[in-house]
């Protein structure tokens, strides 16, 4: 049977209930041994643990920098060669000078390959316990490029989802409150499910949304709503 | 996240293979399901499924154990379901299903056929199903879509919206 003469948000709900029904497969029975033989073998799949699109531009970034630096010291060799050039001059000077008042051994700046290298998580995902039916989330400081978004869903947990930057930013929790400092760019998720009473977002102390006997009020001074969810902007 | 969790996911980073079974045994098939929703094919999603299990433990050493770990490991599936496509642009096979298949959830219980829904997905283009799974299957918002695909949220709104455009036509001719 096919969706015509459904309306659209109704063939849409459907279409989001087949989609996900006609799609929640088990794994395949074999799956497991496939692997556990993989394994035992010492086979090694490197996963793309980190966002492969930025390690490209990073690389292409690199690669321009890098043809930039040739490219400068080449035209900057070709001008030294010459005998009345201002690079010429300037060279002689500076290697006249370090060699006149500068005798000492070059500092040697030893790597400490102890120190653990920091690597900013991709995700965080934090589980709010309301207390007396309250949940509070409390930004402080946060950056003007840091995407804020608050889900209202069914059911479930009310949770904080932070990607990218937002990651790594520092997280207290409390009794129904959770604060969020230092955020310098990404995406937060709040995800509140309807049951959850009351809700106070809060940017830097200030109320940017509220919920309170079944009622939502934006306050934040620029906001977009798409379906069941608000962005709200950081504005100072 | 558990103390237990965390045994189990520090058992497996140093390679016990009873700890990486036991975390195929909670996870494997919400691996399986997201890998099948992006690439709309049992067989690559079966392999995607091997991949991501053989490469954990490796994969694991950079895991921060910030936030949920099932959340993690849909985000390196993803990732790897992207690897995949691209690699596979060569031989682009259209992978529709062949019968009515078995699901956890039970027979079909609402109008729109399973086989013709998984025949539509399949028949989207890898770019616009990759943003339909991710937002109306597996929740995901635009602003973390935009983050997972490197695309801006305009454009995952965009492709949203031609995915919906083309299973709207798809289903109700």
């Amino acid at each position: 049977m096919r969706g015509e003469g459904m309306a659209g948000p109704v063939f849409e709900d459907r279409l989001r209930e087949a989609a996900t029904a006609a799609t929640m497969l088990a794994a395949p029975e074999d799956a497991w041994e496939r692997i556990a033989a993989r394994v035992r073998d010492g086979e090694v799949v490197l996963l793309p643990v980190e966002d492969t699109r930025r390690r490209t531009t990073v690389f292409t970034t690199r690669g321009l920098r890098v043809a930039g630096m040739l490219l400068l010291v080449g035209g900057a060799a070709a001008a030294a060669v010459l005998p009345a050039s201002p690079v010429r001059q300037w060279l002689a000077k500076v290697f006249n000078a370090n060699r006149a008042t500068d005798l000492r051994p070059p500092a040697v700046v030893v790597p400490d390959s102890t120190a653990p290298s920091p690597r900013p998580p991709l995700e965080t995902t934090l589980v709010l316990e309301p207390a007396n039916g309250e949940i509070v989330l409390a930004l402080e400081a946060p950056e003007q490029d840091v995407s804020l978004v608050v889900r209202f869903v069914e059911r479930g947990e009310p949770e904080l989802r932070a990607t990218g930057a937002a990651a790594s930013a520092q997280f207290r929790s409390a009794a129904g409150r959770l604060s969020v400092a230092s955020a310098t760019g990404g995406v937060l998720v709040l995800t509140i499910p309807r049951t959850t009473t009351r809700v106070r977002v809060e940017v830097d102390g200030k109320a940017y949304l509220t919920k309170e006997n079944g009622r939502i009020h934006v306050l934040a001074p620029a906001a977009d709503t798409a379906g069941s969810e608000i962005l709200l902007h950081i504005r100072r | 996240m558990t103390a237990e969790s965390r045994d189990v996911i520090a058992a497996a980073r140093s390679g016990s293979l009873d700890a990486l079974g036991e975390l195929y045994r909670r996870h494997a098939d919400v691996v399986y399901a997201l890998a099948y929703r992006m690439l709309a094919s049992r067989e690559d999603a079966a392999d995607v499924l091997q991949d991501v299990f053989v490469g954990l433990p490796r994969a694991l050493q950079s895991y921060a154990e910030q936030g949920r770990f099932e959340s993690w490991l849909k985000q390196v599936t993803v990732r790897t379901c992207l690897m995949r496509q691209r690699s596979m642009r060569r031989k682009r096979e259209t992978p529709l299903e062949e019968a009515v298949l078995e699901t956890r959830a039970g027979p079909a219980s609402h109008p729109l056929d399973r086989l013709a829904v998984r025949r539509a997905l399949a028949a989207l283009p890898e770019t616009l199903r990759a943003v339909f799974a991710l937002r109306e299957i597996e929740g995901y918002t635009h602003a973390e879509i935009a983050v997972l695909l490197g695309i801006s949220e305009g454009n995952s709104a965009t492709r949203l919206a031609r995915a919906w455009s083309q299973l709207r036509k798809e289903l109700q001719s």
